[in-house]
């Protein structure tokens, strides 16, 4: 309830405030990159992102890149290569391809992490959550595969937002699936710094659920979990202030949903997922970013 | 409207509209300015530019851009003509005497910055 109040009171607010936002301005903008020149940002601060699995680990997060490369049509940016039909319409429409992320949760727990959430008691009603929950460590786990997705994306600006649509699908026959993401971003700038507030919803499929967050029997002694297609809605927080030329304070906040929902062959209602330690991923980092080129 | 609003036409001076002069043996014309020049990165840029032909013998001359015909002239000696166009990229400008191309200029755009777009991943994703 607290969250479907949150994020409808946040949509509400991005779909009210209005701001052009376009590369005409002549003021620089986050957004805005200059076309054949490579743009590299590097924070240091302290912060992290939480793992949502038994024994997964934190990453710690002490330096941050921000890379991209745009072309006439090209582009990299943070990992995703893409190639733009027609950079010039309002509506644009580009291949992409990227690494999938959820093969990274999946790395085995480190005592080295001082992070590390224990315990997930909460006001969910800890009877239903825990009806079938025994604690299952990712140590315990077939390794997941680490795939390459492609697709679609589609950007455009509306009432403020910027609007960003992905379809991805699995080009290396690893989870077999495909997932959907919509996401709307708004930015401000002015002498507080430069504001981003970002909302996602995202959906992905039976079989690329199944393939991460699924439990076969023999992972589990004769007792194999199942997980449906999964809504996973995010909000999210940028905040940079300028220093100088190259120095900026930067702060990034970030809150994701994910399903810890599962079923058994034996008792087909859901119950919490033995592998999930609990039902969110949250990200933050402050620090200061050197602007490189 | 996705063309450029501003636009800064070059200023020639007597010098540079001497050399702007070309002629073949019978005919000479001048163009000005064939540069357009934008304030931003947007493709199209409005140009407005004037042509004058001369020629030593009545001609029968016909101007065009890009093969469309923009005017023409029966049995003069000059003409003169002013003309606005959206550049996208180059566009090319001649000078027909009799259906033949006798002369010809190329209409260009240059952007006072470079170009720019959006980036269309969100800075600081890998986060």
């Amino acid at each position: 309830m607290f969250f479907r109040i949150t994020a409808t009171s946040f949509l509400l607010f991005m779909l009210v405030l209005q701001q052009a936002t376009a590369c005409e301005q002549t003021a620089p903008s986050a957004r805005c990159v200059t076309t054949g020149e490579w743009q590299l940002n590097v924070a240091i601060g302290a912060g992290y992102r939480s793992n949502p699995l038994h024994g997964g680990r934190n990453w710690p997060l002490w330096l941050l890149p921000d890379a991209s490369y745009y072309g006439e049509r090209w582009f990299f940016d943070n990992g995703t290569v893409g190639y733009t039909l027609d950079p010039t319409s309002d509506l644009q429409v580009s291949l992409v391809s990227r690494l999938n992320e959820e093969a990274g949760y999946f790395r085995h727990g480190s005592p080295a992490n001082i992070f590390q959430r224990q315990g997930i008691a909460n006001i969910d009603g800890p009877q239903e959550k825990f009806l079938f929950a025994s604690e299952l460590q990712i140590n315990k786990l077939d390794k997941r595969p680490l795939a390459l997705d492609g697709g679609l994306q589609l950007n455009w600006q509306g009432v403020g937002l910027q609007w960003q649509a992905n379809w991805w699908h699995d080009m290396s026959n690893q989870y077999h699936g495909q997932h959907i993401r919509l996401g709307a971003a708004y930015s401000l700038e002015n002498r507080s710094g430069a504001w981003q507030l970002s909302a996602a919803l995202a959906w992905k499929d039976k079989d690329l659920m199944n393939t991460y967050y699924g439990i076969s029997a023999t992972e589990n002694d004769g007792q194999a979990w199942l997980v449906s297609a999964s809504w996973q809605p995010e909000l999210a927080l940028q905040w940079q202030y300028p220093l100088n030329a190259s120095w900026s304070v930067l702060s990034l906040l970030r809150y994701r949903w994910v399903d810890d929902q599962a079923t058994t062959n034996t008792a087909p209602f859901k119950s919490q997922n033995p592998m999930m330690q609990e039902d969110r991923i949250r990200s933050w980092f402050v620090g200061l970013n050197y602007r490189f080129f | 409207m996705r063309f450029t609003v501003v636009v800064f036409l070059l200023m020639t001076s007597c010098c540079a509209v001497a050399q702007n002069e070309q002629c073949t043996a019978q005919l000479c014309w001048q163009v000005e300015p064939t540069v357009c020049v934008s304030d931003q990165t947007e493709r199209q840029c409005a140009l407005t530019f004037n042509l004058r032909w001369t020629s030593q013998q009545p001609l029968s001359v016909c101007a065009e851009l890009s093969d469309e015909p923009l005017q023409c002239w029966v049995g003069q000696t000059s003409g003169q003509l002013s003309h606005q166009t959206l550049l996208a990229g180059p566009l090319q400008l001649q000078l027909r005497v009799d259906g033949e191309t006798k002369l010809a200029k190329q209409l260009s755009v240059l952007s006072r910055q470079p170009a720019r777009r959006k980036r269309l991943v969100a800075p600081w994703s890998v986060f």
